[in-house]
């Protein structure tokens, strides 16, 4: 986990980035805190096709059908620099209210791809759903797959690359998921804190343990 | 000896083959090789214009032409004995009572010729436009590859000449597995009745597929002449291994087809596992790799590992 200011590496229950104490509030002041009302595929910065559109919609609703749980959105805009787009994701995947998609589908399920065609860079931000089963090496296969066609400036079929290689990751962390449930759950165990080694040794159960061990 | 056997076996198989050959394409007026005695002795072949046969005597042409026979065996010259004759007749009868077919068999000398004047179309026609349908045989003695065959108006409707062809040389065969005369007429005779039973289904519109399911020693050669005959000349294993092999082809495709039809229908679940939220987000803070794609020189390999900006190389 990291911090999507800073990029420092954080603990699973970190209310705050312990480096730089980042919040969502943070983002709030950065990008307002009227909650944003968007499609699932928003191209704010004008760089689809109608018809790139149609397939990058027809691609996302295949993912949604393939995957009921899940949806993606693409959304692309001008943010400024690449630390900026971390954040956006972060927060638009929060505050964000996607109208397209059913209201059973909470943003916890969602994967926002952010697209900024000014400052030529792209990033992914996932929902809590995933948060086990993807990873940023994950989320920076599918980007790669895209950078040779986002840098001849062809947005949709890097776009279209990325989705399809998206969804061969999710049915790949699925069927894992299915197969060795605990090598996920142990990704999200609660995180190990001081006072539980106090507690660990104060146990009675233990200390008697002990002292019959040593009689 | 056994280098004589073999030289010998394959001179009678050359022969046979050239007579066959000959035999079947046979115009008025060309020549002609014909065994002289013995079927088996390719040695002695002479060859005779067909021109230069000995006509059927006149008195006995209105016998075999004259009128529509009574008989089913018409032998006006008595060249076969008694006792064959009626052998013969009997089995014609029999025939005739249980095929709605009948043969007739007009029987000439070994070495005779019809006379051109007779035209065989015009007498089958005015003789057999009645009545049973019926099959006729011009059958030469110990030459039965020199034998002939016509049909009734009703059957040649029905019958192809490609089949015709094949129940000729069906019997043909039939008859030159043995040496007598008489024999060999009656193997000719079964034959044919054999291969009549066959036009009798065609008649009553039975279709033409199920004589291609005759056993193995009934299909004979194709008749050689007939261009048409290379049309259903496949043999039954060649028709059955495509039809095979193409039902197989098609249940592959289909089976391909359901599975990737079942894979595009699979449903695919995550497990809810319960994540404490982090930074304040109530639905997410899976912060993701960035990539730019400002510059060629900028892989993303070299990206690949997310650093904090302060931490990069200048």
């Amino acid at each position: 986990m990291k911090c999507p200011r800073c990029v420092q590496r954080i603990h699973r229950a970190a209310a705050a980035c312990p480096h730089c104490e980042f919040t969502i509030l943070d983002a709030d002041i950065l990008f307002g805190s009227e909650v944003p009302r968007l499609r699932s595929l928003t191209d704010s910065a004008g760089i689809f096709r109608r018809f790139q559109r149609d397939l990058l919609e027809d691609l996302m609703n295949q993912i949604s059908s393939a995957f009921p749980q899940i949806f993606v959105s693409i959304y692309t805009g001008s943010l400024g620099d690449s630390g900026n787009l971390r954040q956006f994701g972060f927060w638009l995947l929060n505050r964000g209210i996607f109208e397209d998609i059913p209201a059973e589908k909470t943003n916890e399920a969602g994967i926002l791809i952010v697209i900024d065609p000014d400052s030529r860079s792209a990033g992914i931000t996932f929902g809590y759903l995933l948060d086990p089963f993807l990873g940023e090496q994950d989320t920076f296969d599918c980007l790669s797959r895209a950078h040779s066609h986002w840098l001849e400036g062809r947005y949709a079929d890097g776009a279209l690359r990325c989705l399809h290689f998206l969804e061969k990751l999710l049915r790949k962390r699925c069927e894992q998921a299915r197969r060795e449930p605990n090598k996920f759950e142990q990704r999200i165990s609660r995180p190990f804190v001081a006072n539980d080694l106090e507690k660990h040794s104060r146990d009675p159960k233990q200390i008697n343990d002990g002292e019959e061990m040593n009689r | 000896m056994r280098v004589s056997l073999l030289i010998l076996s394959t001179c009678v198989f050359g022969w046979m083959s050239i007579c066959v050959a000959n035999e079947s394409v046979s115009p008025p007026g060309s020549m002609e090789v014909v065994p002289s005695l013995e079927e088996n002795e390719p040695d002695k072949i002479s060859v005779i214009k067909s021109d230069e046969r000995p006509l059927v005597p006149e008195p006995f042409l209105n016998d075999y032409f004259g009128a529509k026979p009574k008989r089913f065996l018409i032998d006006p010259q008595n060249l076969i004995s008694r006792n064959d004759r009626k052998k013969l007749e009997d089995f014609l009868i029999y025939h005739a009572g249980d095929s709605s077919i009948d043969i007739y068999v007009s029987v000439f000398a070994t070495d005779q010729r019809i006379p051109d004047e007779v035209l065989q179309d015009e007498l089958i026609k005015r003789h057999f436009s009645e009545g049973k349908p019926a099959v006729i045989c011009h059958y030469f003695l110990d030459a039965p590859r020199r034998s002939t065959i016509h049909l009734s108006a009703s059957l040649t409707d029905v019958v192809s000449v490609t089949e015709q062809g094949r129940a000729l040389d069906s019997s043909k065969v039939g008859a030159m597995k043995t040496r007598s005369s008489s024999q060999q007429l009656e193997e000719f005779l079964v034959q044919m009745s054999i291969r009549v039973y066959w036009m009798e289904r065609m008649l009553e519109g039975s279709i033409n597929q199920e004589l291609e399911n005759l056993p193995s020693n009934e299909v004979d050669q194709p008749f050689e002449n007939d261009e048409l005959a290379t049309e259903n000349d496949h043999p039954v294993w060649l028709v059955n291994s495509v039809w095979a092999a193409g039902g197989l082809g098609l249940s592959a495709i289909i089976l391909w087809g359901l599975v990737t039809w079942l894979k595009i229908r699979r449903k695919f679940m995550f497990p809810e596992l319960p994540v404490e939220p982090r930074l304040g987000g109530v639905h997410a803070a899976g912060i993701g790799a960035v990539v730019s794609f400002s510059s060629p020189a900028l892989a993303p390999a070299s990206q690949r590992d997310q650093i904090p900006a302060h931490t990069r190389r200048a």
